[in-house]
């Protein structure tokens, strides 16, 4: 088949605008859109005969949607690698909105091993009927696309998979160095409220501001870099690299919640402060390696009520200051309000208290306490919260936040079958895939350390294949996390 | 959004730009500069501040049009353009490119499609008052996310140092773990609170287990619904829930009184801008709380109860000021029921407010909530009367008259003798309204008022208060001289006062009246025909059968206007004969 030449997009208009979030933003838009049609599209075929009305309606508008993306660029190509999505070179926001459609068009790629459909100019909705039906009938992408020759469709192409880009591709090492810039910059922002706080001056979050914003950008374009920077802790400053963890994996929830921007950013500044209170509490309890007397129990569990008057008090009541307060005020009440300060009243709690009271409880367990010197593994501090998924923790959220980590979260230690251990670096947002997550392989099959490879458990084509027998956690292995996420 | 760091590498360097170029980038800083200025100086509504931003878009136009994007490094003291410096300000208070760049901006991209709502929100952001502790320029850009712009921030120079990371492994094993035996964590959410008995999970995670993390349609739709209604969210509404929730924990007097003091200042703040259901919602909030009844202790109740009297004040009512000089339709219904919940105690913040207040809606919202308060202070009211410039008195003496309580009257009848006619006015209304014998005894000394209004007033209120001394006055003033010297209507307001309240006791005078109409020492034949009229007329308004035979009389032995109009008010009490008091 003579595939015919993309159309030429406008090339002046384009290239002004490349990398300007208004090209991004519209083909994700439309990206999102095309995903979703597909969906529909795959669907309806699925239930009705190629000739049905039922069919008319889904691919007339996909075709629409295709020739306003031809409007951007010469072609709509729609292709997958790993668990996303991408309309050219442009990776798809998955949220909540798309995420029945997105997980069942991947899955759709998948199984008839299809790396990606290319939508040309003048495709007709005919075409786009005997596209489905074809799909819903052949196996892999090779076939399908001598079906569509036969069948006389000239303006959709089918390609097989491609690789993926590896975790050593340049544009990668960039990203994950902003990030780790990013993290420390915030670690600093938080030190420098805290101490304005415990000496009771004006507290100001211009810089906090900044490295919250450049947090909200980097979880919107990579996800993963920055949950696993959430594997660092700091022994002596636990509180700071708490609250940056906190801050990371709550705009994590609340950018798979489909929030936007400008509220993430308020979250991600009420996660990073949520804790504020703990600036009035004396280091030494703060920081004691023992069990805590009652008095000094009685003063943590103050810290949400201390935080209130001291933000209050220093910042005044402005919009920030709100937002924090609330966050720093729920983020120990629990979701059935069991936990503390007590309540005369019971209260619903916000949306950002209850995400910032999951982020906050996993990264407490996860991390290497003062006063509990082994942390849990991420994949058990998961399941003991998933016990309490309706009473300590609002359940809805719950599923988003496994949804985020996946069944073995970034930092998980596993032992595979082959007597391989290797570190969780990735999980999967595909239901079918959550217990495959992406590894590298720190050690091998005689116990050796070693500077393994990065390899996807749920890869079909790895070899040998793999499975999860056991996890471990990183400290009674002696294990140092912070060397694979720094 | 920012695009990069200024420390990465450019792919590719771009043309010079030739000098045409060149000029209409500076064309359009120049303009941008002077739409600066005019922003400081002319208020939002002004019209040049429209022109200059219309003109501003046409340089941007006129640029990208002819030269693409317009892309400016940002230097210290200057935005340059390729390598040409294109703006300059020797003064660095007014130098745009220092605040810039002080902020952390190194290059700023205008790209074609510039709106003039981007262009406005750009103004906005570079001229308006920014809280410098919270944000900058930076921030400020993020937050708008201007599609037709794009801009590079600094790289990390903030002396962002990394700290030293404990590793999560590099600790010996527990006693327990070289045991075998599983690990209960120890206080491993012990900051949390949370309970830490429960054992470790062991084995794998089920993944076949899919009600973990599989959202079903309705899940997904009761998410989405929960984060459209956070964005609309009232987050001060949800704060004062919980300072209040503090406050009923009851914990230590000194935590008392911090979270006490805060919600004050939520009360004045919500009042200075205007919302005062807000307030409204706090008060109520804390007088619940104040309760007999509720948990608190009595300590606690009575700090309230000090706030609660402390808003009272002038020092807390004048955050209300402004809201009530407000020109313009305004509902003033919140802030009466805000008002209304004062103590009685605040009766005297109130009067100072009402001094203050310019506007005839301020006032009258004032007043409405001195006579729902003043009924448990009217002394205070009473006690600053005297002192009162008239305009303040006034308002006071109409809140007096509406509370119409007897103690009132003493105070009000000394200022029916005030220099100023408003004031006796609206005392003698105010009395009025009180009622009381009193009342009735001082109208004839307001029927001698200098001022005719007053005396007007007196005598329509006359009628409320039948007295002979009354009667006996109006005569007086009829048969006096001067009468002739009063305007029309106050003669005719006098007979039809006498008419009505003396009813046919009068009819003997009227009679006398019409019988010397000739005899009148003042001998204008005009008016003692008028005034002859006028009794014709009273003896119609007493409509009696006395009446009616004195008309008839009239009717014979007079000629000319007089007879016409007794025969007329004869005519009409024969068609429909009404008495005194059947009107």
């Amino acid at each position: 088949m003579s595939e015919p030449a993309p159309r030429e997009a406008n090339p002046k208009l384009f290239e002004a605008l490349k990398g300007s979030r208004i090209r991004d933003e519209n083909l994700n838009r439309l990206g999102k859109r095309l995903v979703y049609q597909v969906h529909i599209l795959l669907k309806t075929a699925h239930i009705h005969l190629a000739g049905n009305a039922a069919l008319a309606q889904p691919s007339e508008r996909l075709v629409k949607t295709v020739e306003e993306i031809l409007e951007w660029r010469g072609a709509a190509h729609l292709h997958h690698e790993g668990d996303h999505l991408y309309l050219d070179d442009l990776r798809l926001k998955m949220d909540l909105e798309g995420y029945i459609g997105f997980t069942e068009v991947i899955d759709n790629f998948r199984r008839r091993e299809i790396g990606s459909v290319r939508f040309l100019d003048d495709v007709s909705p005919q075409e786009v009927i005997e596209f489905a039906h074809l799909w819903m009938t052949t196996s892999t992408a090779g076939t399908l696309q001598e079906l569509l020759s036969a069948r006389g469709v000239q303006h959709i192409a089918i390609e097989p998979p491609s690789s993926h880009l590896p975790s050593t591709h340049p544009e990668r090492v960039t990203q994950k160095a902003v990030a780790k810039r990013t993290y420390f910059r915030t670690i600093t922002a938080v030190a420098e409220v805290m101490e304005s706080v415990k000496l009771k001056q004006a507290v100001g979050v211009k810089k906090s501001k900044r490295v919250v914003q450049g947090l909200v950008d980097m979880m919107l374009q990579d996800e993963m870099t920055l949950l696993g920077l959430t594997t660092l802790r700091s022994h002596d400053e636990y509180t700071y690299s708490h609250c940056v963890n906190v801050c990371i994996l709550a705009l994590a929830i609340g950018q798979r919640l489909g929030y936007e921007r400008s509220h993430l950013s308020d979250l991600g500044i009420a996660a990073l402060f949520h804790d504020v209170g703990k600036a009035e509490i004396p280091l030494d309890v703060l920081n004691k390696s023992t069990d805590f007397t009652p008095e000094e129990w009685d003063m943590i569990r103050r810290h949400p009520i201390l935080g209130v008057k001291s933000l209050l008090r220093l910042k005044g009541l402005d919009e920030i200051s709100t937002k924090i307060v609330i966050a720093g005020f729920e983020h120990h009440l629990n979701y059935d309000l069991s936990g503390y300060p007590r309540l005369a009243t019971p209260r619903k709690l916000t949306l950002f208290g209850r995400i910032i009271s999951l982020a906050d409880c996993y990264d407490a367990m996860t991390a290497s306490r003062v006063y509990n010197r082994i942390p849990l593994a991420p994949d058990k501090a998961l399941r003991l919260m998933l016990k309490k998924s309706g009473t300590a923790y609002d359940p809805l959220l719950m599923k988003v936040f496994v949804n985020c980590m996946g069944l073995y979260p970034v930092g998980t230690i596993v032992a595979l079958d082959t007597g391989e251990l290797g570190v969780v670096i990735g999980a999967h947002p595909s239901p079918d895939r959550r217990g495959r997550p992406i590894l590298k392989l720190i050690r091998d099959a005689s116990g050796r350390e070693v500077d393994g490879d990065t390899i996807d458990l749920a890869d079909p084509t790895l070899s040998p294949t793999r499975r999860i027998v056991s996890t471990a956690d990183a400290a009674s292995m002696q294990i140092d996390l912070t060397r694979f996420f720094l | 959004m920012p695009v990069g760091s200024s420390n990465a590498d450019q792919a590719v360097q771009p043309e010079a730009p030739d000098r045409e170029e060149i000029e209409s980038a500076r064309e359009v800083m120049r303009a941008l500069a002077k739409t600066l200025k005019a922003y400081k100086m002319y208020l939002p509504e002004h019209a040049f501040r429209r022109r200059f931003r219309e003109d501003l878009l046409a340089r941007f136009r006129h640029h990208f049009d002819r030269h693409g994007d317009l892309v400016l490094t940002v230097k210290p003291y200057e935005f340059w353009y390729g390598s040409v410096a294109v703006y300059e300000e020797p003064n660095r208070f007014e130098n745009l490119a220092f605040r810039c760049s002080a902020d952390g901006l190194r290059e700023v991209a205008f790209q074609q499609g510039l709106t003039p709502e981007e262009i406005e929100g750009f103004i906005g952001i570079l001229s308006g008052d920014t809280r410098p502790l919270d944000e900058d320029i930076v921030t400020r850009l993020w937050e708008t996310g201007f599609a037709h712009m794009t801009y590079v921030v600094a790289d990390a120079t903030d002396g962002a140092v990394e700290p030293s990371l404990a590793t999560g492994g590099a600790r010996p094993p527990s006693a327990h773990q070289a045991a075998g035996q599983p690990d209960t964590p120890k206080n491993v959410v012990a900051d949390s609170g949370r309970s830490n008995e429960e054992t470790i999970p062991i084995g794998l995670p089920d993944e076949s287990d899919t009600r973990v993390y599989v959202l079903s349609e309705e899940e997904i739709l009761a998410l989405q619904r929960e984060v459209a209604a956070d964005a609309e969210q009232d987050f001060v509404a949800q704060l004062i829930d919980i300072l209040t929730s503090m406050l009923a924990l009851d914990d230590d007097e000194q935590s008392f009184l911090e979270v006490l003091h805060i919600l004050d200042e939520i009360i004045v703040t919500s009042l200075r801008q205007g919302q005062h259901r807000r307030a409204t919602e706090v008060l109520k909030q804390l007088m619940t709380l104040a309760e007999l009844g509720s948990r608190i202790s009595d300590r606690s109740r009575a700090l309230i109860r000090v706030v609660w009297t402390e808003l009272g004040t002038w020092e807390r009512l004048a955050a209300i000021e402004e809201a009530l000089n407000q020109r313009g339709a305004w509902d003033g219904n919140d802030l009466v029921e805000y008002l209304s919940l004062l103590p009685p105690s605040s009766v005297a913040g109130l009067i100072t407010l009402l001094e203050r207040v310019q506007t005839a809606k301020g006032r009258r919202t004032v007043c409405d909530v001195l006579i729902r308060l003043g009924k448990d202070d009217i002394e205070t009211i009473i006690r600053r009367l005297p002192s009162a410039p008239w305009y303040l008195a006034r308002n006071l003496i109409y809140v007096l008259g509406c509370l119409a309580d007897l103690r009132a009257l003493p105070a009000l009848e000394t200022a029916t003798r005030h220099p100023e006619v408003r004031i006796r006015k609206e005392a003698m209304r105010a009395m009025e309204l009180i009622g009381g014998t009193r009342v009735a005894e001082i109208i004839p000394q307001w029927l001698g008022d200098p001022d005719e209004s007053v005396r007007l007033s007196a005598m329509k209120a006359s009628r409320k208060f039948p007295l002979v001394k009354t009667i006996e006055a109006l005569s007086a003033m009829i048969m006096e001289k001067s009468f002739a010297r009063r305007s029309e209507a106050e003669q005719r307001e006098l007979f039809d006062a006498l008419a009505d309240i003396g009813a046919e006791a009068v009819l003997p005078l009227l009679r006398t009246l019409i019988a010397r109409k000739r005899s009148w020492p003042w001998r204008s034949l005009e008016s003692s025909d008028r005034r002859v009229l006028y009794a014709v007329d009273a003896a119609r308004r007493i409509g009696t059968p006395a009446a009616a035979e004195l008309l008839k009389d009239t009717a014979a032995t007079t000629s000319g206007s007089i007879r016409e109009e007794a025969r007329r008010a004869l005519h009409e009490l024969q068609r429909a004969p009404c008495r005194v008091g059947e009107r």
